[in-house]
């Protein structure tokens, strides 16, 4: 079985990264935050990509071991 | 003679017959540091009293008869998120000034002096290696030496282009998402980022788990066999093999995605190509996908790596990393085990493709290195900033975690560019013999540069 999952980066605003910011204690001045939405929605626009591919339920996340 | 456009191992060859003493190596290394790095801003931290001593000593070994190592009296130095003993970490961050320093070398670089190797300092890069272009705010941008209005690359820039001027023949790096592939071609190095876990992490400051790889950078790609070697405590034997030329090789070009890239890496691609008879085209499934993935994996580790500075010191990181850690401290976490169980489909795919071809050649940067502090770029008419995508072709490779070698081609009256010559997991030795292939038929030079 196969599954996509759809993202819009486009809607994603400012008020949405603040208050997600505030749920992990980040508190940045007004103009850092302006600039922490635009990386983000950067992000995001990558992520859709991502979630946009049909993985199969049997694919499991990368291993990971320490060199 | 031995000078500044010398390989490591014919300085150590040299210093075994007696011909020169470590002692002067280092002497001449040091003082072409202090005459020229101020120009091109490589080190953050020169190392003399270490240096003349580890050189004093290979020397005394050799006046009392000792069989000398194969890196005897061979200068390097390291980028400086390293463990150096006596000195703190920087990894490129003002806060990490602060720390206390390192109470022991990271592996490597006590694999470096196991070798005979003399360690000269610690070199600068992007803050917490969070870069393709070693524009740091703390410690100044490190300069091309073939155009010092450009940028070095990252984020190991200082590790290229202490290489690139001949202050050092070898110097380590780290390279998550391109940082050693990308400065080695924006400086027109050869540069070694090896599969994921063939070198130990040990003592290095970390950036994303997934990702992180230790490499090196020489002139030469006999000198990153031997050091490779090495450093893996001589599991591998890739300088043996090295002059086993390209017969039998099944070589193909990289296709599609990898197409998106200015005239001049299509040349430097056509003649690398032409040189290894690659007339075959393969094309890597969901390139795309694997850059996209591998670019969120980055900037959620990256971020959650650096939560707890942000939160207490947000005003002290470097302003070009400040809001990408941040925004990747925000990324849910549906979008990075996607990221991760893509990665397991995308490694399972290009392998698939290695059944068919030994080594696959790509461009290493869309362009030649740009001017510092330029912000956007024009690929085939497309504008997109300079920073995050001078690493759009090696990011879907070390995704996966495959070797690949860094060959330059210079460009006449132009800047150099590199091709990247991508194996099959642990097969650093056929992506070498490849690299040394072009480099005995002219293709691929390193010239010190000092411009």
């Amino acid at each position: 079985m196969s599954h996509s999952l759809f993202l819009d980066s486009s809607v994603i605003s400012l008020p949405q990264v603040e208050n997600a910011a505030h749920l992990l204690s980040l508190h940045l001045i007004k103009e850092d935050m302006i600039n922490v939405h635009q990386q983000f929605k950067l992000i995001a626009s990558h992520a859709e990509l991502v979630m946009a591919f049909a993985l199969d339920d049997a694919i499991e996340p990368a291993p990971e071991y320490r060199p | 003679m031995i000078d500044k456009t010398s390989r490591a191992i014919d300085i150590a060859e040299a210093i075994k017959a007696g011909k020169v003493s470590a002692v002067e190596v280092t002497q001449n290394a040091l003082a072409s540091i202090a005459d020229l790095d101020q120009r091109y801003n490589c080190f953050t931290e020169v190392t003399p009293e270490r240096a003349l001593k580890e050189a004093a000593a290979i020397d005394r070994a050799r006046q009392q008869g000792a069989h000398l190592p194969p890196l005897a009296g061979v200068p390097y130095a390291v980028k400086n998120l390293f463990d150096v003993e006596g000195f703190v970490t920087l990894a490129g961050a003002k806060i990490n000034a602060s720390n206390a320093p390192a109470i022991a070398d990271a592996h490597l670089i006590k694999a470096m002096q196991k070798a005979g190797a003399v360690l000269l300092g610690a070199l600068n890069m992007d803050e917490y290696a969070y870069g393709f272009t070693t524009e740091n705010h703390h410690f100044g941008a490190t300069r091309n030496p073939h155009d010092v209005s450009r940028s070095a690359g990252g984020s190991s820039g200082g590790s290229a282009a202490a290489v690139a001027a001949g202050f050092v023949p070898l110097t380590l790096g780290s390279d998550t998402n391109g940082s050693v592939r990308v400065p080695s071609s924006m400086c027109g190095i050869f540069g070694l980022k090896p599969t994921y876990g063939a070198l130990s992490l040990e003592g290095m400051f970390p950036f994303v788990h997934s990702f992180d790889h230790a490499g090196m950078f020489a002139r030469s790609s006999l000198d990153l066999a031997l050091s490779f070697d090495l450093l893996q405590d001589e599991r591998t034997h890739c300088l043996e093999q090295i002059n086993l030329g390209i017969a039998g090789l099944r070589i193909a070009q990289a296709g599609g995605y990898f197409e998106q890239c200015d005239t001049q890496a299509q040349s430097a691609m056509a003649l690398v190509a032409e040189a290894l008879q690659a007339t075959a085209v393969v094309n890597l499934p969901e390139v795309a996908r694997a850059r996209a993935s591998a670019y969120v994996i980055t900037a959620s580790e990256g971020g959650n790596r650096h939560l707890q500075r942000l939160q207490t010191r947000a005003q002290d990181f470097d302003p070009l990393t400040r809001p990408r850690l941040a925004a990747g401290a925000l990324v849910p976490a549906a979008w990075y085990l996607q990221a991760q169980r893509f990665r397991t489909w995308f490694h399972q795919e290009v392998m698939k493709v290695f059944e068919h071809v030994d080594v696959i050649i790509a461009p290493a940067t869309p362009c030649s290195a740009q001017k510092i502090g330029q912000e956007t770029m024009s690929i085939q008419g497309v504008t997109m900033p300079v920073r995050p995508n001078m690493g759009m072709f090696t990011q879907p490779i070390s995704f996966i975690g495959l070797p690949v070698v860094a060959v330059p081609v210079q460009q006449v009256g132009g800047m150099p560019i590199g091709i990247q010559i991508i194996a099959s997991p642990n097969r650093e030795d056929l992506a070498l013999r490849v690299a040394a292939y072009l480099e005995q038929s002219g293709v691929c030079a390193a010239p010190v540069v000092r411009n």
